[in-house]
């Protein structure tokens, strides 16, 4: 799960609540976007020559406009005949993990200051508002938003099994950034572009990879965070490789923060070829590998948890002399050239001037928003959070316009089959299509049925 | 035979790093006097200015390393006995530990908004990463500069307080301050040089560990946690004991990770998994039953006394309606949301309502408060499906139970180690049996097929619990609202509880055990009993508590019962006082409610330097602001009661005006804080009595000023003279004929 990894690890669970603090402003890192590099471009897709009409987001049409002129009729709470008021989950002034959830805010701001220049929803422009749950108090900020908020739209909190109730109760939509818990995943009223492994999980990166590294994956070593948001869908991937030949001989559950990873990165010497890092190692990880000259045959993410550039940063800092692979789906942001979606929306958030670091943990808001704005902008009847969802959950092959690979967002608990499988060298991530073997036309994505894998339980 | 190798050399460098630590923590405690649970803050100072300097700032790395340890460490250490610590001189350990904490929890504060912790921050590695190869293993120069630095450090430090004058200086001045400054030693100057060579050797620490991985304050800081252990097997005063101590630690730590937590062929591996990450506190925890036992200890002199007071019916029965009305009349007042967020006062101040009997009248210094309120939220849990209330009564007599169980094996321990021992139950509850995965229960006839019972447990299933809210007599508490006072009525009930239990016999018991172990055990009472009967109703008390909070959050995740969580609550009822039921009233409103990050949300810093600044003033008075502050300043209201009913009448009119919606919240707070500010000086002018002096020093004795001062720079009143006739029970004489007495 991208969104939980860094932040969570700093400080969540045995953090001190209450009294740290954080700041707004303050020494941040300048603001780094990942380098542009085409890898082995020939199946890009094609460089879009002409500008992108308003209210057009790379191949989602009819996001914003103005609609033909008349006022959509709707007495649901939030709307009134100007505005639309969206709340954004997130828990960025949060004691536990400052700053979490912070790029929701920034997309949400791009996203806003864009639709609404392109004419809102229908008319209407939209205004978002904040609901900061600080990790600890997600029930109390949906209860708020049941004052006065449309829907949730960009956001999300990791302890997020309070927030059904409340939401459901008081018939406030949601299009989260994503859903951590089961409860939440399940939930009504609600549309998921971004899920996580829980009762099937995509293991595209092992079937492609294993002609080169059948025999590593013999020997295949694990390490999860224990905490639940980020062992659960660990587990999950557990469950779902040994049906595709992987064998797991070695399954490690590292504390929140971790003093000397070297301690856990000792047992797989001699045991381990294939390692699966933790969703955020940071460069104590890769020293840790280089300290005890441990070189596995091939380190693998498979569900993209790392794919950051924080990470890049880490593994340049202490480069392993071993391929490092992940299957994302996200297009890549360093390909942002050849996809106008993915140009746009970093385009959009640095335009905001935020100092975040442009990352691929935005893309699931991104989406989200993307989704709320389509789908509310298609209730030219009569706009109720009822019909948004409704318009939302009938997209079986969502793609954000060509921001992630298509997803079918009937469904909760699915996963769709489209990965795409990035290398990390210490100079950054890079697209590998010859391993990826694209199986949409002219897109980078393999999206091969079998790679999705159903877990029973 | 090579893994066992590679697992060793691995442990041996996880303890170089405890060794340093728990050094200069064992180091701070013999030649101080205190434990300094901020020691990790100190280190994560350490290693972010290292960061600063050398990589921020581009110095090169010896210059950046020299400021650190000559500048900086001592620095830090010259400013902290001078600003807090010396302030801790004759103070009680639960008020060293309170001061500390909140000094942890403040430099922690100060680094995040220095430091924000968005950006990663990362160290070059010392001697640039080259490797030695020992036995065929890897070992990387950095990391047998830190093993050679622990040793060395050990070694040195012996030295230092054993062989050189210095160090007997600073261990008689631990000893006994008096006598050591009768024989030419300077106490302060003393005091000063042991806090800077314990912060130096703490930020040595923290440049020595930097290089390991991105910096991180609170890994650093909690880092220390694991090294406790250590200094424990030292038993906090042997360094070379403490280096052995670090030893056995680090290798446990990485057997056990590379034999049991890797594994996954081991039958019952998922349950110790667990175990494996909490292994440091188990070793704690072990370690403190084997200390020597302690002798009992007679009545201690401290600076100020402590005093509990009795609680009266008339004054409890008062705070308990006026906490239901006080809830019933705020509870319109919020905004839905507040009023989601505030329902959890009231089981985090029953919560705190436990440590009074426990800390305050029995001077029992546990901080797992949190850890039995998570048991009894998993009672309820599990039991209470239909939100039936008697389930309540089971998460008490389970937490009880739970506490005494505890109580039987911290019996020997008292001040610190028992604080080091219920801090290590509450980790190992937070880290490991929460978390456990579910396991099923079978009870079988031995030798046979036969099952007598059989039952699935999970804990914190999938992650959280469900917690019912309880509904009796046709009343539901399912709404916000409902619950607000149904929290307010059982809080009231405890508060009633709690005082019965302080004016009978068993709470003048405590305060005996308390005041003077030795007296106690002359009378022939038992002590241990006693003890663990504290123990078990408070974590009964505990365990309600938990049982409200859990029914007020509906679905609780672990984390929301972490030790840390409850060293807060700790912090809070200390620091307001923990003899008084009032005190823990206000801190459950304290941590648990929203009102100071809402009213100020930019101003979350706000709440952590209150708290830091008024631990640190909890050395001039260790009772606590309540009783200390508070009391005094508001004794003479009851005896204006015209001033007393005109605030009250002014209060409650703004409050309908405000419920009617004539006046908004905002103008309801300002006229309700002016009116509590202006009621006591405005009752002192009405009354003519003079301002009272908070308690200090000598004048607690009821003297009008320092007694050897009276008669000489201070006339000697009457009410003096009566005190000392009093204090040496000889009748004051009068005066005869026409001459003045004096």
């Amino acid at each position: 799960m991208r969104q939980t990894r860094i932040p969570m690890r700093r400080a969540l669970v045995a953090a001190l609540p209450l009294l740290l603090i954080t700041a707004a402003c303050g020494h941040e890192s300048p603001d780094t976007t990942p380098k542009s590099t085409n890898g082995s471009s020939e199946q890009g897709t094609d460089t879009n020559a002409q500008p992108a009409a308003p209210g057009e987001f790379g191949t989602l049409k009819g996001v914003c406009g103005r609609g033909d002129g008349k006022t959509v009729p709707s007495d649901a709470r939030g709307v009134t005949d100007d505005e639309i008021q969206v709340g954004v989950l997130n828990d960025a002034t949060s004691t536990l993990a400052p700053g979490l959830g912070a790029e929701y805010l920034a997309v949400a701001k791009a996203f806003t200051e864009w639709c609404n220049a392109a004419g809102g929803i229908n008319g209407r422009k939209i205004k978002f508002v904040t609901r900061d749950a600080k990790v600890t108090e997600a029930a109390a900020r949906i209860v708020d938003a049941c004052q006065s908020d449309f829907m949730l739209v960009g956001g999300a909190t990791p302890f997020d099994a309070p927030t059904v109730e409340p939401r459901e109760e008081c018939d406030l939509g949601a299009i989260p950034a994503y859903a951590a818990s089961p409860e939440a995943t399940t939930s009504k009223l609600q549309a998921l572009p971004t899920r996580v492994p829980a009762k099937q999980a995509n293991v595209a990166a092992i079937r492609l990879l294993e002609n080169e590294f059948g025999d590593a994956f013999e020997r295949t070593g694990m390490l999860a965070v224990d905490v639940s948001s980020l062992l659960d869908p660990a587990l999950a991937v557990r469950e779902a490789l040994p049906k595709v030949g992987v064998d797991i001989v070695s399954f490690q559950k590292l504390p929140l923060e971790v003093a000397s990873y070297r301690t856990y990165v000792q047992p797989l010497v001699g045991k381990v070829d294939a390692v699966i890092p933790p969703p955020a190692p940071d460069a104590g990880f890769f020293r840790a590998m280089n300290d005890v000259d441990y070189t596995p045959k091939v380190l693998l993410d498979p569900v993209g948890n790392t794919y950051s550039q924080d990470l890049a940063k880490a593994f340049a800092d202490a480069p392993v002399d071993a391929p490092y692979y992940l299957a994302s789906e996200i297009f890549p942001l360093e390909m942002a050239d050849q996809n106008p979606a993915t140009k746009l929306a970093m385009d959009l958030t640095k335009k905001t001037g935020t100092k975040l670091p442009i990352d691929a943990g935005m893309i699931p808001a991104w989406a989200s928003w993307l989704l709320f704005a389509r789908s509310a902008s298609e209730c030219t009847d009569k706009l109720t959070v009822d019909c948004v969802i409704e318009k939302a959950t009938s997209d079986h092959a969502y793609t954000a316009g060509g921001l992630i690979a298509p997803v079918d967002l009937s469904d909760p608990t699915s996963i769709g089959a489209c990965r795409v499988i990035l290398s990390l060298t210490a100079d950054g991530f890079t697209y590998e299509p010859k391993i990826t073997k694209p199986t949409d036309g002219d897109g980078v994505f393999n999206c091969d049925d079998a790679n999705v894998v159903r877990l029973d339980g | 035979m090579n893994e066992f190798i590679g697992f060793t050399v691995s442990g041996l460098v996880s303890a170089g790093l405890y060794a340093i630590v728990a050094c200069g923590l064992t180091l701070t405690y013999t030649t101080t006097g205190i434990f300094n649970w901020a020691h990790g803050a100190l280190v994560a100072v350490g290693a972010f200015s290292y960061w600063q300097f050398a990589v921020d700032w581009g110095l090169p790395t010896p210059l950046a390393a020299a400021i650190c340890l000559l500048l900086v460490g001592p620095l830090m250490g010259v400013t902290l006995e001078a600003v807090i610590m010396h302030r801790l001189e004759g103070t009680s350990e639960a008020t060293r530990m309170v001061v500390t904490l909140a000094l942890l929890l403040g430099v922690l504060a100060g680094m995040n908004w220095i430091w924000p912790p968005s950006q990663q921050r990362l160290v070059p590695r010392i001697a640039g990463g080259h490797v030695l190869t020992v036995l065929g293993q890897r070992v990387p120069y950095s990391d047998i500069l830190v093993i050679a630095t622990g040793l060395l450090v050990a070694v040195g430090l012996r030295t230092l307080l054993y062989r050189t004058r210095a160090g007997v200086e600073m261990r008689a001045t631990v000893d006994d301050r008096t006598l050591a400054t009768l024989n030419g030693a300077s106490p302060s100057r003393t005091a000063m040089r042991s806090w800077a060579i314990g912060s130096t050797l703490a930020v040595l620490a923290g440049i020595l560990i930097a290089p390991r991985g991105a910096l991180s304050a609170t890994t650093l800081a909690l880092l220390i946690v694991n090294a406790y252990a250590a200094a424990v097997i030292g038993r906090l005063r042997s360094l070379p004991m403490t280096f052995v101590g670090a030893v056995i630690l680090g290798l446990a730590t990485g057997y056990a990770q590379g034999y049991v937590g890797s594994r996954q062929d081991i039958t019952g591996y998922q349950y110790l998994v667990g175990l494996v990450n909490v292994l440091p506190v188990v070793v704690l925890f072990v370690a403190l039953q084997f200390l020597p036992q302690s002798r009992l200890r007679g009545a201690r002199v401290l600076r100020v006394k402590e005093v509990s007071s009795r609680p009266t019916w008339p004054g409890t029965l008062v705070l308990a309606v006026s906490v239901v009305i006080v809830a019933v009349a705020v509870a319109p007042l919020l905004s839905p949301g507040d009023l989601n967020s505030v329902t959890k006062v009231w089981g985090l101040a029953i919560v705190a309502l436990s440590l009074v009997p426990l800390v305050g009248y029995g001077g029992r210094l546990s901080v797992c408060p949190l850890s039995f309120a998570a048991i009894g939220a998993v009672v309820v849990s599990h039991l209470g499906g239909s939100g039936n209330p008697v389930v309540i009564i089971w998460a008490v007599l389970i937490a009880a139970a739970c506490g005494a169980v505890l109580s039987l094996t911290v019996i020997r321990l008292s001040g610190l180690y028992l604080s080091l021992a219920t801090a290590a139950f509450a980790v190992m509850l937070d880290n490991w049996i929460l978390t456990l995965p579910k396991f099923t229960a079978v009870i079988r006839v031995p030798f046979t097929d036969v099952t007598l019972y059989r039952h699935e447990i999970t804990i914190f299933e999938g992650g959280s619990l469900d917690v019912r809210r309880p509904s009796f007599f046709g009343v539901h508490t399912t709404g916000d609202h409902a619950f607000f006072i149904y929290g307010a009525v059982v809080f009231a009930l405890v508060t009633l509880v709690v005082a019965a239990v302080r004016r009978s016999d068993f709470g003048l018991r405590l305060i005996a055990l308390k005041d003077s172990p030795v007296g106690y055990a002359t009378l022939g009472l038992n002590g241990r009993l006693t003890s663990m009967a504290v123990f078990a109703f408070s974590a009964g008390l505990a365990g309600l508590g938990g049982a409200v909070y859990g029914a007020a959050i509906q679905r609780p995740s672990p984390n929301v019962f972490s030790f840390f969580s409850g060293l807060s609550i700790l912090l809070a009822v200390v620091i307001l006082g923990v003899n008084s039921i009032g005190a823990a009233a206000a801190a459950g409103v304290f941590v648990g409610g929203p009102a100071l990050t809402n009213l100020f949300p930019g101003l979350a810093q706000l709440s952590s330097t209150l708290i830091g600044t008024a631990g640190i003033g909890l050395g001039d008075n260790p009772n606590g602001a309540v009783p200390a502050e508070m009391r005094p300043r508001w004794r003479p209201v009851p005896r204006a009661p015209v001033v007393l009913v005109g605030g009250l009448a002014a209060v409650v009119i703004t409050y309908f005006l405000t419920l009617a919606g004539v006046l908004g919240n905002w103008t309801f707070a300002t006229v309700l804080v002016v009116v509590l500010l202006a009621m006591p000086p405005v009752a002192r002018y009405v009354a003519e009595i003079p301002a009272p002096r908070p308690v200090r020093d000598a004048e607690a004795d009821g003297l009008s000023g320092p007694p050897e001062l009276l008669g000489l720079t201070l006339p000697v009143t009457s009410a003096d003279l009566d005190r000392v006739s009093r204090e040496i029970s000889v009748p004051r004489p009068r005066p005869t004929g026409g001459s003045h007495g004096t």
